[in-house]
């Protein structure tokens, strides 16, 4: 059987807090080159707390509860049942127009953890439309939104796309084994060895880069790109 | 506990290494190269990549063609190159396109990332003019003298004076077939935009062209059968 990958991205990211935590990692170093950001208040190994996903303190969200608008230690209506991640919000229905690339190939609709995102920051779907409630009232602010409009894919990352390595293509991407900020691997932020939503961002913490929550820098520069792009 | 310390420092070490710092020496690729805008005064994100690419649009209108493409592009219309037998090349069309979009000399360079859109401060005479891919001066959108872009790679393995088989090898990029785009011939079958790889001290040349460097015109006859 077969370690599915979020429990794997889950461990590691276990074990990476817990080495920040009692002080085995180099976290003076790597506070330096990722530090906090202009937010002032986000440092290293500070995780979900205080995020820009942290909805404790949300309007649309009266139980106080952090974890509650995306996850549920039960299983309840908005749960998606085919997830492994106890699934507590609603997801989208929209059929995508997705990347395609120079060559005229047509990316795919989004699968895995993407869908996830994309539940809220597609913005068909309410913030507040979790749980087993029937809000329908808070949606995602423009400047987290996804996509040109409604449905518009084509002008984003593509998501749920393999990560095709070949070292022989010296213009192509790097070696999966190869760091990625300080989040392991890049083997290890693949969703089932596809590029998600969530190899870019770190969905649970600000510990690499808070805003928008990137596992590597991009300003000053383009860390993160050229993380997995050999260009 | 002795294993879990183990297993926290071999994560603590993955998470010390700098996928910058391998990146470094022979094969930089974009990171240093005429295409490393990073430093510049009107980049003020002071990223790589962004000058032409974007991961996200941000519902911003921007060309579509793939490569989540950042940057404005060029209206002109171009007079072409025409073939000796007379046929007049068409527009540029594919990615060349999208390196005319500063090269051209009518876009600035800081037309970027929804900012600066039609009034554009940099522009490429203002880096260096042998940058201007239409050299004219008296007809500023000639490109009658340049290299035929977007042209299909016209291969015939009967006509010993044409060109060569794309299979063949075009000098660590692959082969020739890999850098055509769609068959044809655009500016990036020539140039390595990204790269400062492959033939160090040339215009992103993927094969030097001195014969110092390999062999004299080694570009030009990688593909003509000359």
């Amino acid at each position: 059987m077969t370690i599915p990958s979020w429990v794997r991205i889950f461990l590691a990211q276990v074990l990476m807090a817990l080495a920040l935590l009692v002080g085995v990692g180099p976290v003076e170093a790597l506070a330096g080159r990722y530090g906090s950001d202009k937010r002032g208040s986000n440092n290293l190994g500070e995780g979900l707390a205080g995020s820009a996903h942290d909805f404790s303190e949300a309007e649309w969200n009266p139980s106080g509860k952090m974890c509650a608008p995306c996850h549920t230690s039960r299983r309840k209506p908005k749960q998606d049942k085919s997830s492994p991640a106890y699934w507590n919000h609603a997801l989208s229905n929209a059929v995508y127009s997705t990347y395609t690339t120079v060559s005229g190939a047509t990316a795919s609709q989004p699968t895995g953890g993407s869908k996830l995102c994309l539940g809220c920051h597609d913005g068909t779907v309410a913030l507040d439309d979790y749980g087993s409630g029937k809000h329908q009232n808070a949606f995602i602010p423009k400047d987290g939104l996804i996509g040109s409009g409604l449905g518009d894919l084509m002008r984003t990352h593509p998501i749920s796309v393999a990560y095709d390595y070949d070292p022989a293509h010296i213009d192509g991407l790097r070696n999966p084994v190869n760091p990625m900020g300080i989040s392991g691997s890049i083997a290890s932020i693949l969703d089932e060895g596809k590029v998600s939503c969530s190899s870019c961002h770190d969905v649970h913490n600000q510990v690499a880069v808070a805003q928008p929550l990137l596992r590597a820098p991009m300003r000053g520069s383009s860390e993160l790109c050229l993380t997995c792009h050999r260009k | 506990m002795k294993k879990v310390l183990v297993t926290l420092t071999a994560f603590a070490a993955i998470a010390w290494m700098s996928p910058t710092a391998m990146a470094s020496g022979a094969g930089a690729g974009i990171v240093g190269s005429p295409h490393d805008f990073s430093a510049e005064t009107w980049n003020s994100r002071e990223e790589v990549c962004r000058s032409c690419h974007v991961p996200h649009d941000h519902q911003r209108d921007i060309y579509e063609l793939g490569l989540l493409w950042n940057h404005e592009t060029s209206s002109a219309t171009y007079t072409t190159y025409t073939h000796v037998d007379g046929t007049v090349q068409g527009q540029p069309d594919g990615t060349s396109k999208l390196c005319l979009g500063c090269h051209d000399g009518t876009v600035g360079i800081d037309e970027w990332d929804g900012k600066n859109i039609g009034a554009g401060t940099v522009f490429i005479n203002d880096f260096n003019t042998g940058f201007k891919v239409p050299g004219n001066i008296t007809n500023p959108n000639d490109l009658s003298r340049t290299h035929p872009l977007s042209v299909a790679y016209d291969y015939d393995a009967a006509d010993l004076d044409g060109l060569h088989d794309p299979a063949n090898p075009m000098g660590t990029s692959g082969t020739i077939g890999d850098v055509l785009e769609q068959g044809k011939v655009q500016c990036s079958s020539c140039h390595d935009v990204h790269d400062n790889e492959a033939a160090p001290g040339t215009h992103l040349l993927r094969v030097a062209q001195k014969a110092s460097q390999g062999t004299a015109s080694g570009l030009c006859i990688t593909c003509h059968n000359k």
